[in-house]
């Protein structure tokens, strides 16, 4: 059987090689910039997989990237365990978060799951800035970075292993069987009971799923910054992760990783631009792009895509979550 | 033993009399988001920012009017009428074009305002700490028997009483009332019976808008406060709508007594977990009763 090489085969790896390379060419401000905008990527990647195949809108993620950040200080800092294992441990106690949160929300409708996300997210953020085990306000420091060590290139291609282990996961999942039953469950909840899925259980193993991973990329920030502090938690965090999807779009899973580089970038030279504006500008901007580019980037450049190069096209396997009322 | 108990006894009586004032101000914070989130059924993350446009103007207003009880008063009918007005901006401009869009660019529009709102309080105003003095007449502390209490508290609780029982006033006993009851039922059916739903939706908002404000102003009259009260206010109020149940006045009122006491009461009982007693209320709520303590039930 031969085959063609198909572009979903080849632009990764392209990605990939460009993204190995990059260091060479960049200026450490840029390679620091770049480590930190894979972290935030793979943290939306983590997201992605709810929002566009499950339908469901969490706006409670940042608990993920404080329980996995917090779940590698406390390890390494108060119990002792090897900074490997610590890394290891945090996806697995940010799961059993999801499954504590998710379990109490899948339940519900769309709008009343994304408030109760926001409400435990919220928990998750106080027990974190209050509690003196934790380090109040102040957090913790003091985070051993193991074979990361205090090198920007080495923070960089930590980054970019931890975003392709979850890209790779996240396309492997949404390619299972497993990835079909969460869009049948967006696409028409009623119907996918009938057809014999248990819809909660399918939502709930998919933000598990999601909660873990993000929990990873919360522990990679807790290694390269070495410190980690209650802001990690707190809700705005969790609006700026949505964000970063609708910046890049959820017609495929470049969109979040574009989307992460973007407002990273976005960020850093706005707040450089404009210091006392930032927060007006970037608002703005946000408004702008909801009611003139609702497709996000990735969508602006797949619609151009097609209208340059106009053949049958397979439907994406994505969509936007539906509002339930 | 019977000793500590009976000193005890009024203790907690003291923590409940607290516990009741703070529910009224909890529910003045929550009642506006409850309202807009019954009708309009809109996750107005704006609210909190709406909240700080009423606390800022407030604390604005504060010297030119002078420190007399009639000032005060005046100051927290006027100053939610900034937060009215920008809630009708945001209304009209941004959500009445995007009530069909999915929910999640409803989200991300409000986060957008959030920030131009906080942005913009905070290159008006800056980053330092303000409060707006209240008047002497109401900060005197108050003894009913054994229990002490502050003046301030019990006037918030007084603004919080009048302000459910006006609102549930409008709701149930006006002709406006029914429309924005029809409005929150069903939309389509209330627009072919002539309710002219795009008014009655701006009119709700502006009205919550305005209640988020009055809130601002009360608290402002309370204690210092600065520009990140608004993002860390909302959350409580968002908790008092789960709790009570999508968007039923009645329910804020409930939920906003529980958690108070709760808060109050915890406070001194489990002094180590004071901080999650709001979430589990809301946990134990959500486990007994999913949509809420007078919600309808509604699955996905």
């Amino acid at each position: 059987m031969s085959r063609r090489l198909s572009p979903a085969l080849v632009l990764p790896v392209v990605v990939l090689v460009l993204a190995l390379l990059a260091p060479n060419a960049l200026n450490v401000t840029q390679v620091l910039l770049l480590a930190q905008a894979f972290i935030y990527a793979a943290f939306a990647l983590s997201l992605f997989l709810l929002l566009a195949d499950g339908g469901i809108v969490s706006f409670g993620h940042a608990a993920f990237l404080a329980a996995g950040a917090y779940g590698v200080a406390v390890a390494t800092t108060k119990w002792n365990i090897p900074i490997g294992l610590a890394f290891l441990l945090a996806p697995v106690i940010c799961a059993v978060l999801a499954a504590i949160i998710g379990w109490l929300s899948v339940r519900l409708t769309a709008l009343y799951f994304a408030m109760l996300t926001l409400a435990f997210g919220q928990f998750v953020y106080s027990v974190i800035a209050r509690v003196g085990y934790f380090g109040g306000e102040s957090g913790l420091t003091g985070i051993p970075s193991g074979i990361v060590g205090i090198d920007p290139d080495r923070f960089y291609y930590a980054g970019l292993v931890v975003l392709a282990v979850v890209f790779v996961v996240i396309h492997l999942v949404r390619r299972a069987p497993f990835g079909l039953a969460l869009r049948a469950t967006r696409e028409n909840a009623t119907r996918a009971d009938f057809a014999g899925l248990s819809v909660p259980r399918v939502r709930l193993a998919a933000f598990i799923l999601s909660g873990a991973l993000g929990g990873l990329a919360g522990a990679l920030l807790a290694v390269t910054n070495g410190t980690v502090s209650p802001d990690l938690g707190f809700w705005t965090q969790s609006g700026t992760v949505l964000v970063m999807i609708l910046i890049g779009g959820m017609t495929s899973m470049w969109g979040p990783i574009i989307g992460a580089i973007a407002l990273t970038y976005g960020q850093k030279y706005i707040a450089e631009a404009t210091p006392e504006y930032w927060q007006m500008v970037l608002g703005a901007a946000l408004i702008g792009l909801v009611l003139f580019l609702p497709g996000g980037v990735a969508g602006g450049v797949e619609a151009a895509y097609r209208r340059l190069a106009p053949k049958p096209h397979r439907r994406a396997p994505t969509g936007e979550p539906v509002a339930e009322r | 033993m019977t000793t500590l108990l009976a000193a005890s006894t009024t203790v907690w009586l003291d923590q409940i009399v607290t516990g009741i004032t703070r529910g009224g101000w909890i529910f003045l914070v929550a009642a506006g988001l409850t309202l807009v989130f019954g009708v309009l059924h809109v996750l107005n993350f704006a609210h909190g920012s709406l909240y700080l446009v009423g606390a800022y103007v407030g604390a604005a207003l504060g010297p030119a009017f002078g420190g007399s009880l009639g000032a005060f008063l005046l100051i927290l009918l006027i100053a939610p009428f900034a937060a009215a007005a920008v809630g009708g901006a945001i209304e009209v401009g941004l959500l009445r074009p995007t009530y069909r869009r999915p929910l999640l660019y409803q989200f991300l529009l409000m986060f957008g305002v959030v920030y131009v709102i906080n942005g913009a309080v905070e290159a008006i105003w800056g980053v330092e700490t303000r409060q707006l003095s209240a008047p002497h007449a109401l900060t005197a502390p108050v003894h009913i028997g054994a229990v002490t209490i502050a003046r301030y508290n019990l006037f918030t609780l007084a603004v919080g009483i009048v302000a459910a029982a006006l609102v549930l006033l409008l709701l149930h006993r006006s002709a406006f009332g029914r429309d924005v009851r029809a409005v929150a039922q069903d939309p389509e059916m209330a627009a072919l019976l002539g309710v002219r739903v795009g008014r009655v939706r701006t009119l709700v908002y502006v009205l919550g808008a305005w209640l988020a404000g009055l809130a601002g102003v009360i608290t402002a009259g309370q204690s210092a406060f600065t520009t990140t009260d608004g993002v860390t206010t909302v959350i409580l109020a968002f908790v008092v709508v789960i709790v009570g149940g999508m968007g039923s006045i009645w329910g804020a009122i409930v939920a906003s007594l529980i958690i108070g006491v709760a808060d109050a009461v915890g406070a001194i009982a489990i002094p180590d977990l004071s901080v999650a007693i709001v979430y589990l209320v809301m946990a134990v709520v959500l486990l007994v009763r999913p949509w809420g303590l007078l919600g309808r039930p509604v699955h996905a």
